[in-house]
């Protein structure tokens, strides 16, 4: 029986931000009701059970939004259709929709884990990347969380219009010191469609120019490791996600909901990004087959994320010795921006926020 | 029974740009109802997109027309020309297969450089010149000072002279019943044999090339077997028409005709703009005047964006060089752009036409290397080469001394702007040779202006320094001794050969700088820090760094999304596949056309 992690996606928040280019919208009541059912069809559906279910990751969206009945119906699906053994469960959510009660439900449901979008304690800053929150909304939500016993993560974000490098250590130094146990921190990425996009482009705001939003990550890096939140991969730091490491480790994963991807025994699927056209329960869409040489790049991609590397024997093991000498050939070629050992190659430090030009050579 | 070809005209229409020349001829064509005013696009002889979209006319197009004057039917046949001083060739083609043009001058601008140059044009080929004035709407037009313009300054009688407007359809039939009373008919035999100019050809992919022809003497149709007298190639007529403006076949086309041909010919360089067509048994022996060979003026480098488009590059260019004579191209190896073309150019206009050409019509993403004129370099051991590409310049050592072309520039402008026009000219290396004043509202400023500096930006210059009021046309004298050095820029310590210029000694140092501002501004930060560098032989005169790039990293994998980042991530290095090595530089394809434009 192999380990399978699953993902539900909750495409729903109370608003959307406006460098958010996922599929996320406003629900109604109804069309929440209609799109849990059509989740748990699918959840069903499911048709290769010789699976253990180890990690749970419910992300969104913002699925703290929905009533605790809602994931209580999803949950129950997963435990009739799978087996469980269960080392993690995540839930993903924004300061304003966490509540002590429903903290305490979740953890009825199985939840070990909570994760929160704080982004910024800055009102401004929050205010021009149009969340709904406060700073003070966040620090509240952060103290609940990390009382509650729960393995808590926070979400922070560099690159934002307005923001400083003081401002971004002041919020890492705050997390460090609320006690909570995992960070990660993204750089903003602006996606074309998004409001802030079209906001930027018109001259509405401005963000920090590369070098800036870079000496802020290395700001918030520098305070979250001497605070003991080590960074295990490019964006995050403390003790690991297991679910994510799944992702970067090709483990095999379900994920259900709209546009929710799956990898199955090399297989990658995935769900429309179709609201309706998923609640019509339109079928899942084969993506690729992967081939053994592609998995094996892909192995690589995910791998120089984290800190820890590729692993030189699991690679050998997995895709080869000819595979392997080929790979080694490339890394030797980048050997300048790399640390190879005999047992893992990896980024260095200083070169992991330009890991894609990097892996780049290797795909 | 009178001669069929005394209700024949075959006539033109010439003007500086923006005179009115096609709007009239859509006018024209409406009056004579070959085109209801229904169905008229605006400028109907212009069919490609850019010669509507820019408003100007590049290529030669033919219409005949049917207009029943004084109980007589009358064959009109209009041959739309450019008016750019790029194309002056062509017009001097179309011109060949007429008897007659109209002279179109503008109300309120009066005589300006291309008036006169077409003006010249027509009376070499000995074309019956009927002047009109059009745009006489306009608030500011003077069309009597502008009568005295045109008997002073060309010599034409103005008398019952048509003033017109194209735009608002004034007065279009004056000019329709002065171009059969006083534009001379042909007067061809129809009883000899065959001889018929091909004043243009056009490809399509169905009927191979078909050539624009107007009959000279003798007859044309179906099964006719003709030769062409460059080549000797014998072919057997598949069709032949007219233009009404479609392509109409037709039986015959006879003496004073003028209307297409085809042949099934099948490759482009069998039907040679200017050959002549007779037949193939019992033809005539001596050909019509072709046209006197063009030398371009202005020479660059085309490559694809693509190394793997060269052929398609290649394909393009040989369609495009069969509709336009005057593209002149040969291969060409850039160490950083490959395989690609040096091309040669009428003049600036010309090769901004056949790049959009090469880019629109034939989807093609291409790269241009900064325009070039050719130098004579005299060598320290006595012989003289010509160099068009700076990359061929010997080294300094071997280089005695070197001589660049020299043009006459003949400017004409409301009096208000000498000042800045002579500012302009000096700033171009120019040297003064006489100011005219035409009228109080129009003067004439001659200069000698190297080449060289004329290619760059001056037309741009000029125009915007001007408002538009000035107008410019130049001819190339001869070349003369200039004190020119080669201006390379470096990209991490190696020289780019696409990027090298050929400068005057004064101008290197800003021209060097600026452009590796700009070449810091378009070249994307990499791994590494990239110092740029102007230099003048091993003499660095200006540097520039891009700073080694700090951040690529692509937001998370939403859900277990491997799939998105993979393809963003081989997105970004097809990006960077389609940048060219200059060292271990990736340079983008926008970099070479910096050179290009320089904004003061």
């Amino acid at each position: 029986m192999k380990n399978l992690g699953i993902y539900i996606h909750i495409p729903f928040c109370e608003s959307k931000c406006h460098y958010c280019d996922f599929t996320s919208g406003v629900g109604s009541k109804d069309r929440i009701a209609k799109y849990s059912d059509a989740i748990i069809n699918e959840i069903k559906g499911f048709d290769k059970c010789d699976y253990v279910v180890d990690t749970i990751f419910i992300g969104g969206g913002t699925p703290t939004s929905l009533n605790v009945g809602v994931l209580s119906d999803i949950i129950t699906a997963i435990k009739s259709t799978f087996e469980i053994s269960l080392k993690e469960f995540t839930i993903e959510g924004n300061p304003n929709s966490y509540t002590e009660e429903k903290l305490a439900e979740y953890k009825a449901l199985g939840v070990t884990r909570v994760s929160v979008g704080v982004q910024s304690f800055e009102d401004k800053v929050l205010k021009s990347i149009g969340r709904i929150h406060t700073g003070e909304d966040a620090k509240s939500c952060v103290k609940m969380l990390a009382a509650s016993g729960l393995c808590v993560s926070a979400d922070l974000m560099v690159g934002l219009p307005d923001q400083t490098i003081d401002m971004a250590v002041r919020d890492a130094a705050w997390l460090v010191d609320s006690g909570i146990t995992h960070v990660s921190c993204y750089s903003l990425i602006l996606e074309s469609g998004t409001k802030l996009h079209a906001m930027v482009k018109n001259g509405q705001v401005a963000l920090p120019t590369e070098d800036q939003a870079v000496d802020m990550y290395d700001g918030v890096m520098q305070v979250l490791e001497s605070g003991g939140l080590n960074r295990y991969e490019v964006s995050n730091f403390g003790a690991p996600c297991e679910h994510n490491l799944g992702y970067w480790r090709l483990k095999d994963y379900a994920g259900f909901g709209v546009s929710a991807h799956s990898l199955i025994d090399g297989v990658r699927y995935y769900n429309t990004d179709n609201i309706a056209e998923y609640i019509k329960g339109s079928d899942y869409i084969i993506d690729e087959k992967l081939t053994i040489d592609e998995l094996a790049a892909e192995y690589v991609m995910l791998a120089l994320r984290l800190d820890c590397g590729i692993n030189t024997s699991e690679y050998k093991d997995q895709f080869g010795q000819q595979a392997f000498d080929n790979m080694q050939i490339i890394a030797s070629e980048q050997s300048q921006y790399l640390d190879i050992s005999t047992h893992f190659i990896k980024i260095k430090r200083e070169f992991s926020y330009i890991s894609n030009s990097i892996i780049e050579k290797f795909i | 029974m009178s001669n069929r070809q005394d209700n024949i005209r075959n006539f033109c229409i010439v003007a500086h740009i923006d005179h009115g020349k096609s709007t009239l001829a859509d006018r024209i064509m409406e009056y004579t109802e070959t085109v209801s005013k229904r169905d008229s696009k605006e400028q109907l002889l212009d069919s490609m997109d850019i010669e509507r979209e820019r408003g100007i006319t590049i290529k030669l197009t033919p219409v005949t027309m049917k207009y029943n004057y004084k109980g007589q039917e009358y064959y009109l046949n209009l041959i739309d020309t450019p008016g750019h001083v790029d194309f002056t060739y062509e017009v001097s083609r179309s011109l060949a297969a007429c008897e007659g043009a109209i002279l179109i001058v503008d109300a309120s601008q009066g005589i300006e450089a291309q008036t006169l140059t077409n003006a010249y044009l027509a009376v070499d080929n000995d074309l019956e010149i009927l002047p009109v004035i059009n745009k006489i709407d306009l608030p500011s037009a003077r069309p009597d000072e502008i009568k005295l313009e045109i008997e002073d300054i060309i010599g034409l009688d103005t008398d019952g002279i048509a003033l017109i407007s194209a735009k608002e359809g004034t007065n279009i039939e004056q000019v329709i019943h002065q171009v059969i009373d006083l534009l001379p008919p042909p007067n061809g035999d129809e009883s000899k044999p065959l001889k018929a100019l091909i004043f243009d050809s056009v490809y399509d992919s169905y009927k191979g090339a078909i050539s624009l022809i107007r009959v000279v003497d003798g007859s044309i149709k179906i099964g006719t077997k003709i030769r062409m007298m460059q080549t000797g190639k014998t072919y057997d007529v598949t069709e032949v028409g007219i233009f009404n403006p479609k392509m109409i076949p037709i039986d015959e086309l006879r003496a004073g005709d003028v209307g297409y041909m085809c042949a099934s010919i099948k490759n482009v360089a069998d039907t040679k703009v200017g050959d002549t067509i007779t037949l193939a048994d019992g033809g005539v022996t001596q050909s019509l005047p072709g046209y006197k060979a063009v030398s371009p003026m202005v020479y660059s480098g085309i490559y694809p964006a693509d190394g793997a488009h060269y052929g398609d590059l290649k394909d393009a260019l040989e369609k495009l060089k069969l509709n336009d004579a005057s593209l002149m191209y040969e291969n060409e190896v850039s160490v950083a752009l490959g395989f690609g073309f040096r091309c040669g150019f009428l003049g600036l206009l010309h090769m901004e036409i056949i790049q959009e050409r090469l880019e629109r019509e034939f989807d093609l993403d291409i790269v241009t290397t900064a325009p070039s004129v050719s130098y004579k370099v005299v060598k320290t051991d006595g012989n003289t080469i010509i160099v068009a590409n700076p990359s061929n310049l010997p080294p300094a050592g071997e280089i005695e001394y070197m001589e660049e072309p020299i043009v006459k520039a003949s400017l004409f402008s409301p009096p208000e702007y000498v000042g800045t026009i002579m500012d302009l000219c000096q700033d171009k290396r120019g040297v003064f040779i006489d100011i005219t004043y035409l009228d109080t509202r129009r003067v004439r400023i001659d200069y000698e202006i190297p080449l060289n500096e004329v290619i760059y930006d001056f037309f741009d210059t000029l125009k915007s320094r001007t408002k538009g009021y000035a107008s410019f046309d130049y001819e190339i004298t001869g070349y003369q001794r200039s004190a020119l050095v080669k201006l390379d820029l470096l990209l991490n310590a190696e020289i780019c050969d696409a990027l090298s210029l050929i400068v005057h000694r004064d101008k290197a140092y800003a021209r060097g700088r600026i452009i590796a501002e700009k070449l810091k501004d378009v070249i994307p930060r990499q791994m590494f820090e990239i110092p740029i560098q102007a230099s003048i032989g091993s003499k660095v005169i200006a540097r520039e760094t891009v700073k080694a790039m700090r951040k690529d990293v692509l937001a998370k994998c939403y859900g277990g999304d491997i799939t998105r980042k993979k393809k963003l991530l081989e997105k970004q290095k097809e990006g960077k596949k389609r940048m060219r090595q200059v060292g271990n530089v990736s340079v983008p394809s926008e970099a070479f056309m910096t050179i290009l434009k320089f904004d003061k």
